[in-house]
């Protein structure tokens, strides 16, 4: 409910913001066409030029140095989700999937999900070589039940593991306050990235 | 969902991950009625409690805890049940404030299904230690639901609950809409354009189909099912692996929003201590020669107490006996029959029962028990046992009826089938009484040591014969181990209390109804009818007095009446009649197979009657023939 009030509102300001520095145009008109939700445009406008982020004169809008910060941010976040999911869909696809979540996902998330496209290669299995706090970059388990499991325990791409001791047949693991005994068939399935 | 408006019960389900303290909200609620540990599956099926709270009455219904709603076993299921069964007037989510974002990936689900919905927030000072801080309100604002925090021990928040419980029973429920990339949405959109014929939200149905849930996979005819599973492997989608990611993403989301880290976030102090400690406790070699220590000095220390304890009582009740005038009649007789069967009973079981419920009490509350199992769980998985039925097993020994329907944390049949097979070598508090009660404190504490030996020989040759047989593949190891927690003296005491009162209600009235009943057969000359025809049994294949089948078919049906209908049986003096060889061969023979009727029912209602049968014959003929072996090697060594 809460959640829904807000998005709409949000969403066409992000997209007015980016719309501006990808299309490169200063149209009013052209940008309402490029929105998600064309019925908020009104409104996000006049919230933009009152938190400074626009200039409107007559039919055109201009970014104020501070709004181009702003579109800096969101057109950074779109690319790095879009590069993201690039590796499973294709590149339309990936785009309209950053297009939803560059809205809702934070900059914390944007950041993680550079890291861990940078990163997922740079991992590698649980194998109680190597001990510390490391960088979970990839879960890969093809029981789905077991993987829904795994992650409602916080076993999750972008969340920080520790490896804590050998036990017989495995190990234990520490994800933030949470102690977990898994055996060498789970920990051969969480890929780790170790600083 | 149902309206609530006009009715006066309302009916408020408690339902979070494991070990967040929903049995500790219903105690705080409604007062000590179900039991509380420290680990995961404590909670094996529903328990309802009801109140009257400022004029409206309140049912309130524990649940085992689950971690998502894709149930994995039997208790999982009936959380998912009690949730989403219409009766239910609101939700309670109780979250973890330490670790919210798994805790918010439930709760999004259970939001998601259309339930009204509070969410009550537990262990808020550890939070605040570990320097988090959570916004209720902004947290609230975002989910569309009252977050209240609680704590269950100095009962701070529970009227602000009960408050926004009532609220939440009058208004709509919330929706949330998690967003899903536009593949899953575009077939979610599918999903829902067939007009699923069911009361729940049909946008939570079609993601509890593509999560590939069995209750809610029916709802599809096999066509649309084919066009989904062809669009879903044109577009290659991992779907329940990207419907769970994409949770777990918002949930991480409003975590982050709805709460303000004060300082770095820093591992909870009882992590710290827990891991110091487990470095020990779990160490490959020093931690099962802990937990054989253990449970070594558990027995011994019952041994050593329970029978110090139990002679006590024993000198006590003869002496009360004693004063009764004996004048022949008929019901003075039973009378005295009667009393010597119930304080025997007593006597032999109580200090046994009571000491190990302790003994219990404690070491759940610390959270020793997954430690156990970590450490026993090589062995287990070597006779294709699932480790976290190591539990169940020692529940065993208070009790085999609640210790079969813990099984229930199992996932699969063939699995609990052979784990409960194995409580015919376990013996239960009762039978506890028997090996350290009777053939300890009648035939000599030495008989102690080779009688476990038996048990544990014979349950080893069952456990082999398992292991050949059983072809199944057991579920990857996935335990989570709670930290150490001091235990709380009430908490214990509640605990043993609410477990001792099976023995009390149940057992005591038994013993009195066993001892006079068995006054009234002897009376009317039908012991005698009973123990020729078993003699082939009793003197034959045990030798052991031919009266013994008395206790031995009293003992079936409550296994405290085999000590006392002994007692009774032989008078007074056991160990006047009966040799150490034949103490040592009556307690095997007692001990193992199905330990009394009680256990039938509730092994049926687990495993189905078929099964129930074929344990009850099978482990009962194999005690025969343990006990029976084991007499005639015994004899072969010249014990007698």
């Amino acid at each position: 409910m809460g959640i829904n009030r807000h998005r709409a509102l949000k969403v066409a300001k992000e997209d007015i913001l980016r719309a501006i520095v990808e299309f490169q145009t200063d149209s009013i008109e052209e940008i309402r066409q490029e929105l998600e939700t064309p019925e908020s445009f009104t409104r996000a406008i006049d919230q933009l030029v009152t938190e400074g982020l626009v200039r409107i004169s007559e039919r055109s809008v201009r970014l104020t140095p501070a709004g181009e910060e702003a579109a800096g941010v969101i057109v950074t976040r779109h690319r790095a989700i879009e590069d993201y999911f690039r590796q499973e869909v294709d590149c339309e696809e990936a785009h309209r999937i950053a297009h939803k979540l560059e809205h809702v996902i934070i900059e914390e998330v944007v950041y993680s999900l550079k890291r861990i496209r940078e990163l997922e290669s740079k991992g590698r299995p649980l194998s109680g070589d190597e001990w510390g706090e490391g960088l979970i970059t990839r879960v890969d388990i093809a029981d789905s039940r077991l993987f829904d499991r795994m992650i409602s325990m916080g076993i999750c791409p972008g969340q920080w593991i520790r490896t804590i001791k050998r036990i017989h047949g495995g190990l234990i693991i520490l994800l933030g306050n949470t102690q977990l005994a898994v055996d060498w068939e789970i920990a051969s399935q969480i890929e780790v990235m170790f600083p | 969902m149902t309206a609530s408006q006009g009715k006066k019960t309302l009916k408020v389900v408690l339902v979070g991950q494991p070990n967040v303290g929903k049995s500790c909200l219903l105690n705080a609620l409604v007062g000590p009625c179900v039991t509380i540990s420290n680990y995961p599956g404590t909670t094996v099926e529903t328990t309802q409690a009801k109140r009257e709270i400022g004029g409206t009455s309140f049912i309130f219904v524990d649940s085992p805890g689950t971690y998502s709603l894709s149930d994995r076993s039997e208790d999982e299921r009936a959380t998912k049940h009690a949730l989403l069964s219409n009766d239910m007037d609101v939700a309670v989510i109780v979250l973890d404030a330490c670790s919210l974002e798994r805790g918010l990936y439930f709760a999004l689900q259970v939001i998601e299904s259309g339930v009204k919905t509070v969410i009550a927030m537990n262990f808020i000072e550890d939070a605040i230690e570990k320097g988090i801080t959570i916004e209720y309100d902004r947290l609230g604002r975002l989910l569309g639901v009252p977050v209240v925090p609680f704590n269950p021990f100095t009962k701070r928040g529970l009227d602000n609950l009960i408050d926004e419980i009532r609220n939440a029973s009058r208004l709509q429920s919330a929706t949330i809409d998690v967003l899903y990339d536009d593949h899953i949405e575009s077939v979610i959109s599918m999903l829902i354009e067939e007009g699923l014929d069911i009361s729940l939200p049909t946008r939570f149905v079609a993601l509890r189909i593509l999560e590939e849930d069995k209750d809610f996979l029916h709802l599809v005819n096999k066509t649309t099912m084919k066009r989904i599973t062809d669009k879903i492997s044109k577009d290659c989608l991992r779907i329940t692996e990207d419907i769970a990611r994409m949770r777990y993403g918002t949930a991480s989301f409003l975590a982050t929003q709805g709460t303000k880290i004060i300082h770095r976030e820093t591992r909870k102090k009882e992590v710290i201590d827990s891991l110091r400690i487990d470095r020990w406790l779990l160490h490959r070699f020093g931690g099962p020669a802990f937990t054989l220590l253990f449970f070594s000095a558990l027995f011994y220390t019952l041994l050593v107490v329970g029978g110090a304890i139990q002679c006590l009582l024993m000198t006590v009740s003869e002496d009360l006996i004693a004063l009764i005038p004996v004048d022949g009649g008929f019901l003075t007789q039973m009378l005295i029959d009667g009393l010597t069967g119930v304080t025997a009973g007593v006597a032999m079981a109580l200090p046994y029962v009571f000491l190990f419920y302790i003994i219990l009490g404690l070491t759940e509350d610390i959270g020793l028990l997954p430690r156990f199992v970590v450490n026993v769980q090589r062995t287990l998985r070597f006779f294709h046992i699932p480790e976290r039925g190591f539990i169940s097993l020692m529940l065993g020994l208070g009790c085999t009826v609640p210790a079969v329907t813990s099984t229930r944390i199992i996932r699969e049949r063939d699995q609990r089938v052979r784990l409960i097979f194995l409580y015919a070598f376990v013996p239960c508090s009762s039978r506890l009484g028997i090996i350290l009660g009777v053939v300890a404190f009648y035939g000599g504490d030495r008989l102690v040591l080779p009688l476990f030996a038996t048990l544990g020989i014979a349950a080893l040759f069952w456990l082999l014969i398992m292991r050949i047989l059983s072809k199944d593949k057991l579920d990857p190891i996935l335990l989570e181990l709670p930290t150490y927690r001091r235990p709380m003296i009430s908490n214990i005491a509640h605990k043993s209390w609410l477990r001792m009162r099976e023995f009390v209600v149940v057992v005591i009235p038994l013993l009195i109804l066993g001892g006079v009943m068995y006054s009234l057969i002897d009376q009317l000359g039908g012991t005698a009818v009973l123990i020729g025809p078993f003699a082939f049994v009793t003197e034959g294949l045990l030798g052991l007095p031919a009266e013994t089948i008395i206790p031995i078919l009293f003992g079936f049906v409550q296994k405290d009446l085999t000590g006392a209908m002994l007692v009774s049986v032989l008078g007074g003096d056991v160990a006047a009649v009966m040799t150490p060889l034949q103490m040592f061969t009556f307690g095997v023979v007692t001990s193992i197979g199905i330990p009394c009727m009680i256990v039938l029912p509730a092994m049926s209602r687990e495993i189905g009657w078929k099964n129930t049968f074929v344990i009850f014959v099978t482990t009962g003929l194999f005690s025969l023939v343990v006990a029976s072996t084991a007499w005639r090697i015994a004899l072969l060594f010249g014990f007698t």
